[in-house]
């Protein structure tokens, strides 16, 4: 193999040190990919393996709509070694596709922890000289991509700091906070309703789809971003904390809310999600970033009570509790002592002739004491309803007309069904 | 003149801090162009620029590119918009 010239050697180091001047000024893909461009007159793209995603290609490339195509269509028809030299192999691949052969050299980005796959095409002849070239280029993209997933993941912990802080309402300083939104692209000085997502399985869903659920929520962040910027045209933050997504609308103030919007999202996702369902929590409205944690804490009460109640896709409100919001935060074995006084009584009789009496008397309490509709609501003969109401004032003991009894009565029944969840333990 | 960033293949907020860095030095009637291909900062460089009092203009080019111009608004400028303003009141 013939030795480098001195020109040659002085070249090289010249561009090692542009190379190291780049890195140093943290230029993006493009420069270093133009060294290439400039000194072996060939294009360059760079290949994610793992990702089968291209991380960078030259304009020229980019403007071929067919690339894509080229990179998932091709097959590999030989592999040989064009140049090696300190542990470093270059390749020349040889593709077909459509009917034609391509050729490509292709070199790793990275020993140990490989950060992608650089490839250049449209080369001519080329000699140790290049070939060193194509090296110092590799290992100055394989530096700045690794400084790149740093950032990427220093990104992505901040990001994560930052939701953990905002929905435990860790903020000392609200202009800190403000800022540090700013680096996730948050606008975090605004005013904001916030939504709470919950996704879950149906229960008879197969091993297969159980894969799909780790992508669905993924594919519900994608659906929201695009509502958001296409159709419901405000600003918004959007983000996944535990197993739910947060979604906080714009609106300058608390009377624009727009229930069209959440509705239009809920109507899209029902199109969009099969053998999954979804619940919406809705906090109050979020004046200041401070505001953000009660508001989250709200709205996620409102999905334990839908799961409870097991709704499914439905929107629901946190002021639409009613009572459910003092009693929630209650000690349950107060809760529970309460619910038997009122009820064990009318749960005994049921468990003991197989009937569901507690959830009729709860429907005839919560239709305000009115035969027909519970009747309607319960789909039975209003005959069969005046029947078992008698009979529960018998089994209770009670005057069902008296409001004393029947607030009392109301009260114990949302106790044992959204909070106990009909774990009274009789 | 126009001193160009290439923020090519750079992850969020990167670009945000280049363009950060280089405005603080930025003289006269100089002007920024971030050359980027990320969404995320596609969304926030403009955003975050107005904010700060920047002119700023987006170029979107056929590869899923986009160059974003950032400039100094002159002083007569903004006279002229508080000017503008006080009449419409």
């Amino acid at each position: 193999m013939p030795m480098l010239n001195k020109d040659e050697l002085r070249d090289l180091f010249f561009i090692q040190h542009q190379l190291t001047d780049d890195l140093l000024t943290d230029s993006g893909l493009r420069t270093f990919a133009s060294v290439l461009n400039k000194n072996l007159d060939t294009d360059v793209y760079i290949y994610d393996r793992f990702r089968d995603d291209i991380i960078y290609a030259d304009q020229k490339i980019k403007k071929n709509k067919e690339f894509m195509l080229y990179i998932r269509e091709r097959k590999l028809i030989r592999k040989d070694t064009a140049f090696k030299c300190c542990r470093v192999e270059i390749f020349e691949y040889q593709y077909q596709w459509q009917g034609k052969e391509y050729k490509e050299l292709q070199l790793d980005l990275g020993k140990k922890d490989k950060v992608g796959i650089l490839a250049v095409t449209n080369y001519q002849d080329l000699g140790e000289y290049e070939y060193r070239i194509l090296i110092i280029v590799a290992n100055s993209l394989a530096v700045k991509l690794h400084q790149n997933e740093l950032v990427s993941e220093l990104a992505q912990k901040c990001s994560s700091e930052l939701i953990e802080d905002i929905l435990n309402n860790r903020i000392d300083d609200k202009s800190e906070i403000i800022q540090r939104g700013e680096l996730a692209n948050w606008d975090l000085s605004l005013n904001y309703q916030l939504y709470l997502f919950s996704i879950n399985a149906d229960k008879n869903l197969s091993t297969d789809d159980a894969y799909y659920f780790y992508e669905i929520k993924e594919r519900v962040m994608q659906k929201l971003h695009s509502l958001l910027k296409n159709e419901i045209l405000r600003k918004y933050i959007i983000f996944a904390y535990d197993r739910d997504i947060v979604l906080l609308i714009n609106y300058e103030t608390e009377a624009e809310v727009n229930n069209d919007d959440i509705e239009l999202i809920k109507e899209e996702l029902n199109k969009k999600i099969d053998k999954f369902y979804f619940n919406i929590g809705a906090g109050t409205y979020v004046n200041e970033v401070s505001q953000i944690s009660e508001s989250y804490q709200q709205a996620s009460y409102v999905l334990d009570f839908l799961k409870a109640t097991e709704r499914k896709n439905v929107i629901y409100r946190y002021n639409q509790l009613g009572i459910m919001r003092l009693l929630w935060k209650l000690n349950s074995d107060e809760l529970k002592k309460f619910a038997i006084e009122y009820l064990a009584k009318l749960i005994e009789y049921d468990q003991g002739n197989s009937t569901e009496w507690l959830d009729t008397l709860g429907v005839y309490l919560e239709e305000g004491g009115s035969i027909q509709n519970a009747a309607k609501r319960l789909f039975i003969h209003p005959n069969t309803m005046s029947y078992r109401v008698k009979r529960i004032k018998e089994i209770l003991e009670i005057d069902l007309q008296d409001q004393e009894v029947q607030l009392n009565l109301l009260a114990a029944y949302k106790i044992c069904k959204y909070i106990l969840e009909d774990d009274l333990d009789i | 003149m126009i001193i160009v960033i290439d923020c090519i293949g750079d992850p969020c907020p990167l670009p945000l801090i280049k363009a950060e860095k280089k405005l603080r030095k930025l003289k006269g009637d100089d002007q920024l162009c971030l050359e980027i291909d990320h969404n995320c900062a596609l969304n926030s460089i403009p955003e975050w620029a107005r904010k700060k009092g920047y002119q700023v203009k987006v170029e979107e080019t056929p590869y899923l590119e986009w160059k974003i111009y950032i400039k100094k608004i002159e002083k007569k400028q903004l006279k002229e918009e508080v000017v503008f303003k006080k009449q419409k009141e």
